[in-house]
């Protein structure tokens, strides 16, 4: 199985790494046209109820809220789902995220800034990993030469192909989530004791 | 000729996460990128207050509470209405009904209103406030909601609070809500209401706040 999904990741280089760079480039943009077009953001401290957010606080249900609201809702049904459905709408959601990402980490702080970036890049990378099944996966169906050249699969079984990849490369997802997860409720209870 | 083979999009992949955030972390360092700002200066305005007797019937009262600020920088009209004093509702107890008005203008093109806090807060513990949500009771201009919690006996005995943003940078807000003050209480009661308002702008270089309190005094009347 890791050999598999090590020969996934392998073969995709191309997509993960054209991914990244909109992805990852696109927050970096952001946060340099809002330091130029807005005005400075008002910083008010760090809002103690973020570790009420999630059933009270306790860390296990932190952790375990986190990994399964973002996996299931942010990555699979906004970023992945749409993509299978028509391939060019992952690459807009996962822009749109980085977007909204943008904004947010523009507004923080020199610490609170450093501290989020761990979840930003892990977190990030699953989002990456998520748009880029989805695009696989919506395009096979659309275009199968366009991954699969010179195979000469019908629709239908490049997308099975496709869906059978996608599979797998949501276990790198789950993975990537559930350490962004951990790092991000490590970092909420940090920030959350610093006045 | 092969121009990109696997090891070069394997260093691509990677260069395509450290880079950009390199960079970010290296300008956020470096100053670069700015540090975002803090109130520089919070101007608290005398309170404006009305004190009056617990009524025992169903009356109008229709006194307004206003307050008028202005400096070269914003024109601030802030009013509490308090209207009518309603006497054993079915539903709601003996209540009063009050109407949160403020008009906020600014001087300077590049002043912009950031957001609007407002608080209430009753000395006796058993009375509620409730925000009226239908379209009639709310009105408002270059303003969104972000939070409200009424009907609650929170910390320091808060009613309730609203808190809304300015939207895309206003130079002017308006903002009118009804509102139900419910005393939950014997006539004899003593009632304080203090309601705060407070607003957040930037004047083009800096964030500044003004602070607006408010001060219904209602003294425990008679039985009917």
């Amino acid at each position: 199985m890791v050999i598999g999904l090590f020969k996934l990741v392998c073969g995709r280089w191309k997509v993960f790494a054209l991914f990244n760079l909109l992805f990852f480039g696109s927050v970096l943009a952001v946060v340099f046209l809002a330091e130029f077009m807005f005005p400075p953001p008002l910083y008010n401290g760090w809002s103690p109820n973020a570790l009420g957010v999630f059933l009270d606080g306790s860390w296990p249900f932190m952790v375990f809220g986190i990994f399964l609201f973002n996996l299931c809702v942010s990555a699979f049904v906004v970023v992945t789902l749409p993509g299978i459905v028509f391939f060019p709408l992952s690459t807009f959601f996962l822009l749109f995220r980085a977007v909204l990402w943008g904004l947010l980490i523009y507004a923080l702080p020199i610490w609170p800034f450093v501290a989020v970036l761990p979840t930003v890049v892990l977190e990030g990378e699953a989002y990456v990993f998520s748009a880029a099944v989805g695009t696989i996966v919506g395009g096979s169906w659309v275009k199968p030469d366009w991954l699969f050249k010179d195979e000469g699969l019908s629709r239908v079984d490049a997308f099975k192909r496709a869906l059978k990849e996608g599979l797998r490369g949501y276990v790198f997802v789950a993975v990537l989530l559930f350490l962004a997860s951990v790092v991000e409720t490590a970092t909420i209870i940090f920030l959350s004791a610093v006045p | 000729m092969k121009v990109v083979n696997g090891n070069n999009w394997k260093a691509l992949f990677l260069l395509s996460i450290v880079v950009p955030v390199g960079l970010l972390v290296g300008f956020k360092l470096t100053g670069l990128l700015g540090e975002p700002a803090k109130i520089t200066e919070t101007i608290t305005l005398e309170p404006v207050t009305r004190e009056f007797e617990r009524p025992n019937q169903d009356v109008h009262l229709n006194y307004s509470l206003e307050s008028s600020y202005s400096n070269n920088e914003i024109l601030a009209k802030m009013c509490l209405l308090i209207g009518g004093y309603h006497e054993d509702d079915p539903l709601l107890s003996d209540h009063i009904t009050i109407r949160v008005k403020m008009n906020l203008t600014g001087a300077d093109p590049n002043f912009s209103i950031e957001n609007v806090y407002l608080i209430f807060r009753d000395i006796y513990q058993g009375s509620s406030l409730y925000f009226l949500r239908t379209d009639v009771n709310f009105q408002s201009a270059n303003l969104s909601l972000v939070k409200i919690v009424d009907g609650i006996n929170g910390e320091n005995n808060t009613k309730a609070s609203i808190s809304l943003a300015g939207l895309n940078h206003p130079n002017d807000v308006y903002l009118q809500w009804n509102a139900i003050w419910s005393l939950h209480s014997l006539n004899t009661q003593d009632h304080e209401l203090n309601a705060t308002y407070e607003v957040t702008y930037y004047n083009g270089t800096a964030y500044n706040k003004i602070v607006q309190p408010f001060n219904v005094q209602i003294n425990g009347g008679t039985e009917p």
